[in-house]
């Protein structure tokens, strides 16, 4: 059950960010305070997806949100609050990336992650329950460009023109890492289950 | 068309990417072929597990570098600040069960959201501190160690249960000079909140648990939050002599 209070009965959601972001523009730390603890955990978990270390993710969870008070005046509710700071965030994290030098590694089809064709007379392995700290570890091990797009497709929900945008790489392109990254992690869980039997053998 | 050749496409046929006439083939190929069947269901049931992965938590102290850092440049924020944030914004007293179960699990909801009320009681007679000055600055209301009237029992909730009285009748005692439009927004949002706290009382006191409590505890600090915005905007209200 919803109770909302005060000012804005029936408001939607989407006007709360946007309340508290008109409220920190005009300087309330408190209301951006509260923007923060409704915002922390998603970009964080993003920054920490794509970078694969903790700290380095908190760094830049911190320059998101440095950036974002900033910048929070030209937040003009056009769009989403959410889809303002994720994209945001996936910024921060690309020039992150460019300015320690990584390239996003964003190969041409041909790159250097091989696919493992499997063929009829294999036995098929199935790939166990997939839990989600295997999950993360097989994330974890992707290279960097493969890593990316995995996590802006299938962990935050953007489209392949989007990311192709973000990237600035072709549609073909992002569709052929995200696959490449998708059956590489079923190798993964299925490596990390076939050495778990190994080792109850 | 070997498996090598299906396998590439499942991606797109499980994003609903692939054309009518690829999606057909696949699909006969799919009826006869386990392999390939299999890796299907393998990539379905991991782009399933990745959308729904939970959400990681940054360290506790990573709020107060980021306010360290924008409080530099910060422009004070005077009373005009705090009126726009009461007529800008709403209060949130939902409290989802996915905020109940993230309860449980950690029972850290949110404490450190309420710097503004202070609690200097380790001993025998607690004081509440309400730190009236800290955004005006100019404030000559200090309203300070107002002592409680319920520190007899040593439970939380009956703990902030005194502050809200304490707060509600430090409101009441200033209202005089409130437009009528502030008035009943503050009726309307004490009534909300009280609302939500009759919600979670009940709740707990039909299955009382830790995360229940918590839950109580979440809907008082959350009154009380308001009311020292209230109590702020109160104090910011008179004339300014004082200036």
């Amino acid at each position: 059950m919803q109770y909302l209070a005060a000012v804005a009965i029936e408001t939607p959601r989407v006007e709360t960010d946007l309340d508290l972001a008109r409220a920190s523009a005009a300087g309330d730390t408190a209301a951006f305070e509260q923007l923060y603890r409704q915002h922390h955990r998603r970009v964080f978990s993003l920054c920490l997806r794509m970078l694969g270390n903790p700290t380095e993710a908190e760094d830049l969870t911190q320059d998101v949100f440095v950036q974002l008070f900033r910048k929070i005046g030209s937040f003009r509710g056009e769009s989403a609050f959410t889809t303002w700071l994720h994209r945001m965030t996936v910024n921060q994290v690309l020039m992150h990336f460019r300015k320690r030098n990584v390239r996003p590694e964003l190969t041409t089809d041909d790159g250097e992650l091989p696919v493992t064709i499997e063929v009829g007379t294999d036995k098929p392995s199935r790939m166990p329950i997939v839990d989600h700290i295997a999950l993360e570890r097989a994330i974890g091990e992707l290279p960097k460009g493969y890593r990316t797009v995995f996590v802006l497709h299938d962990v935050e929900g953007y489209e392949h023109e989007e990311i192709g945008r973000m990237l600035g790489v072709t549609v073909g392109t992002s569709k052929s890492q995200l696959h490449k990254a998708r059956m590489r992690i079923r190798t993964l869980l299925d490596k990390k289950s076939s050495d778990n039997r190994e080792v109850q053998a | 068309m070997a498996c090598a050749n299906f396998q590439d496409q499942l991606s797109d046929f499980l994003d609903g990417e692939l054309a009518a006439n690829d999606r057909q083939n696949l699909e006969r190929h799919l009826r006869t072929c386990s392999v390939c069947t299999t890796i299907r269901d393998d990539l379905a049931r991991l782009i399933a597990a990745s959308a729904n992965l939970p959400l990681h938590t940054p360290s506790p102290a990573l709020w107060a570098n980021i306010e360290r850092e924008i409080g530099a440049g910060r422009v004070a924020a005077g009373p005009a600040a705090w009126w726009n944030r009461l007529s800008a914004r709403h209060y949130d007293f939902s409290i989802s069960a996915r905020q109940l179960v993230a309860a449980a699990a950690t029972v850290t909801v949110a404490v450190g959201a309420f710097w503004a009320i202070q609690i200097a009681s380790p001993n025998a007679l607690p004081t509440l501190d309400v730190n009236w000055n800290s955004m005006g600055g100019t404030s000559s209301q200090g309203v300070q160690a107002v002592p409680l009237a319920h520190v007899a029992s040593n439970d939380e909730i009956a703990r902030l249960r005194g502050l809200v009285d304490e707060m509600t009748a430090t409101i009441a005692s200033s209202q005089s000079n409130w437009s009528s439009e502030l008035k009943s927004t503050y009726l309307k949002s004490v009534a909300a909140a009280d609302a939500r706290i009759a919600e979670v009382e009940r709740a707990h006191a039909v299955a009382p648990s830790d995360a229940s409590r918590e839950v109580v505890l979440a809907a008082y600090r959350e009154k009380l939050r308001l009311l020292d915005e209230f109590a702020r905007l109160a104090s910011e209200a008179r004339p300014p002599a004082a200036k």
